[in-house]
């Protein structure tokens, strides 16, 4: 990604000094500049998809129609985020079971939930944890 | 069926009966208790020997959006959600997010199924 910054010429002398001598100190504003400037791209995912599971699970805590709940704007947002969530997801299965499998249907474009299990959110979530497992997660 | 989810999602994630169509209407909900044995009735007030449901529906789409079941001759009881089961009156669950009581159904305790 690249950035143009406008910048006076004491200030460019300025930043080269500062570059030689605390380039860690440049490599810190880059990405925070980043990261302000793009909130697509999260600077910590799993910071964002917290945030996001917190604010959905605010909103739809007292709903029942499962379809409201997985259209909701930030379980939309999480389900964008791909792969990355997906451990995070099955760590959110184990610590407070909710209604995830959509998103993780979503992502993975799988269903280990047989048929005979639907609705059942602890055989569920075991299945879906197995296939965590089986697939190195 | 307390050890399944209910609902006619559109991602086949719940448990809903196979020859109900999976649709959030008062009458699906209606069909699918029908399975368990209830049948719709009048009256929400307690009887002996009964067990009732009451189903929540939206006034303006009229699409269920909860179900509570009765306890006791006051209370009913609720899972809110993701969340936590309550007891309240029926009416408290009533308002801006279940909407109003759609239908009421019964059974006679002897009648209910095995899970």
């Amino acid at each position: 990604m690249v950035f143009k910054i406008a910048l006076r010429p004491d200030q460019i002398t300025d930043l080269a000094s500062l570059r030689v001598h605390k380039p860690e100190l440049i490599d810190a504003i880059i990405a925070n500049l980043a990261a302000s400037l793009d909130p697509l791209i999260p600077s910590d995912a799993k910071e964002r998809f917290g945030k996001l599971t917190q604010e959905w699970q605010s909103d739809t805590k007292f709903l029942s129609n499962i379809d409201e709940i997985a259209l909701h704007p930030a379980y939309q947002r999480i389900i964008g985020m791909g792969p990355t969530v997906i451990p995070y997801i099955l760590e959110k299965l184990i610590t407070s079971p909710g209604y995830w499998f959509w998103a993780l249907k979503a992502i993975t474009g799988e269903d280990p939930v047989p048929a005979v299990d639907r609705g059942d959110m602890v055989n569920m979530t075991q299945h879906w944890l197995q296939w965590g497992r089986d697939h190195g997660l | 069926m307390a050890d399944k989810y209910w609902w006619p999602d559109s991602e086949y994630i719940a448990f809903w009966p196979q020859h109900i169509p999976r649709k959030v209407t008062l009458e699906c909900f209606i069909a699918a208790f029908e399975t368990l044995r209830y049948a719709r009735c009048e009256s929400e007030e307690y009887e002996d020997g009964f067990e009732k449901i009451a189903i929540l529906v939206d006034p303006y789409t009229t699409k269920s959006t909860h179900v509570a079941r009765q306890l006791t001759t006051v209370q009913w009881t609720s899972k809110l959600g993701q969340s936590f089961d309550i007891e309240h009156d029926l009416r408290e669950v009533c308002g801006q997010i279940y909407g109003t009581v759609g239908a009421v159904m019964k059974r006679d305790f002897a009648q209910k199924l095995p899970l």
